[in-house]
């Protein structure tokens, strides 16, 4: 018995050491969009608990069908986001961004993520000048709001039959 | 003696083994989260999920090593030389009210975050047609509207583009080399900012990969398989919103009418709808034209009687 209570003793920290391990190696990702939001329920239609921004690391802690529930350091806050918001590639915030640097040196970028930036559609349009971007610009302007979305569905009786709600 | 301390050891061990479950369960549902989702809702059946899955897979390497912001300035770009060729349409009202209709679909989409963002622009052409740019950007011809005789018709044809979008039709044009060259010349310990010889080089990739996108989308169109794709997608769309699907074969319909007197577009980079109205037969099962509420059919009237 006594030989028991010593290995328990013995074996107890080292159990421990490898269950926080695990928790510590819990999976990270990427915000890849400019912006994305965090929200109540795994649905468009949840409100929203939190911004993220392009770079921002999340700590992935449940998922649903295409939803993930996750937390957010730098907001100190938890919620569900579309898994098309999130890479596992580890990104570097871009310069002036609101988010916090992170260890992500140039090195380790990747090839697409150095390649075509702004930096290359200015090049394009030097040497294009016939290839005009106001109208790219001005739908890009062009933004509907969830609220407005959930609104105009509501306004024209637009509801699914069979609960087809993401 | 041995027996009870084996099993406190595996005792012990359990909140680990437990953790390393969850974690592979989560991933598991991660990665095969996209078209899960609509198995799930029901909307369509597990066989049709996996055929999306893997016409997903079958988009080129470069869908999937390039990220959405690489997308996001390949499709600005894309955008930009369509219309060079086509003019915008400049009244705002319609403009305004499918960008309603397109952002509000868009949400619903296996893909509802792009970098930017969908967004949705009439070209003023009597031309059928429509483009959707890698990232979201989706130009629409008054000629292909004037097809539309409902909201529920009008999301059709957005959820269709939406659906190019989604599945990575405009990415899986560019050639699997481009991407290779643009990693030979951006190498290891380059900064985010290209310098001189590299930034004319990368430069000349992205012409590159332009062209490549222009050539599938604006020549020769997409293959036959991705159109029927993008309708099946579109299908999908329209009943997790609320949409009656059936629109999308009535919009077929007075598309088969009204192509006959157009050239070019539509009639040329795509199949006839009568192929394409065979394909989504079997989705449309169950689902009869019902009557459109009358403040959905007021909007649309009033917005867009005069495209």
């Amino acid at each position: 018995m006594k030989r028991v209570l010593i290995a328990m003793m013995l074996l107890m920290p080292v159990a421990f050491l490898i269950n926080t391990a695990f928790t510590a190696m819990e999976k990270e990702m990427s915000i890849q969009v400019d912006r994305a939001q965090l929200r109540s329920n795994p649905a468009y239609y949840g409100s929203v608990v939190t911004n993220v921004n392009y770079a921002d690391r999340v700590k992935i802690i449940d998922s649903k069908g295409a939803w993930v529930k996750a937390y957010t350091a730098r907001n100190n806050a938890t919620g569900w986001i579309h898994i098309s918001a999130l890479t596992s590639t580890k990104l570097a915030p871009k310069s002036g961004g609101k988010n916090a640097p992170t260890s992500v040196s140039a090195g380790e970028l990747s090839a697409a993520e150095k390649g075509f930036t702004e930096q290359i559609e200015q090049a394009y349009r030097q040497k294009n000048k016939e290839i005009v971007f106001t109208w790219v610009d001005k739908m890009e302007k062009i933004k509907i709001s969830l609220e407005q979305s959930v609104a105009f569905l509501k306004e024209g009786q637009v509801k699914p039959e069979e609960g087809g709600e993401q | 003696m041995r027996r009870p301390f084996r099993y406190f050891f595996l005792l012990l061990l359990m909140p680990s083994l437990l953790s390393i479950l969850q974690g592979c369960q989560t991933m598991e549902a991660v990665t095969k989260a996209g078209a899960d989702i609509a198995t799930m809702t029901g909307t369509i059946s597990s066989k049709q999920a996996e055929s999306i899955k893997k016409a997903s897979k079958a988009a080129s390497k470069a869908f999937e090593e390039f990220t959405p912001e690489n997308e996001y300035y390949i499709g600005r770009t894309i955008a930009a030389n369509i219309l060079s060729k086509y003019k915008a349409y400049q009244n705002m009202g319609p403009n305004q009210y499918i960008n309603l209709v397109g952002q509000t679909v868009a949400r619903a989409s296996d893909k509802p975050e792009t970098f930017k963002g969908y967004h949705f622009l009439i070209l003023d052409t009597d031309e059928i047609n429509a483009f959707a740019t890698p990232g979201g950007l989706i130009l629409v011809s008054r000629g292909l509207l004037r097809c539309c005789k409902s909201e529920d018709a009008l999301a059709s044809v957005l959820a269709h583009e939406i659906g190019h979008v989604q599945l990575g039709h405009g990415m899986g044009a560019i050639r699997g080399s481009r991407y290779t060259s643009l990693g030979k010349i951006v190498g290891v310990e380059m900064a985010k900012n290209l310098g001189g010889e590299q930034l004319a080089q990368a430069a000349e990739i992205f012409d590159g990969t332009v062209g490549d996108i222009m050539k599938t989308m604006v020549d020769n169109g997409y293959q036959s398989s991705q159109e029927y794709e993008a309708d099946n997608t579109a299908i999908m769309i329209l009943k997790r919103v609320g949409y009656n699907p059936t629109a999308l074969k009535e919009m077929l319909e007075q598309m088969n009418e009204q192509l006959g007197s157009s050239v070019g577009g539509f009639g040329k980079t795509h199949p006839t709808p009568a192929n394409r109205l065979q394909n989504i037969e079997p989705l449309l099962k169950g689902f009869g034209s019902r009557g459109e509420p009358i403040v959905r059919k007021t909007r649309f009237s009033q917005v867009m009687s005069g495209i």
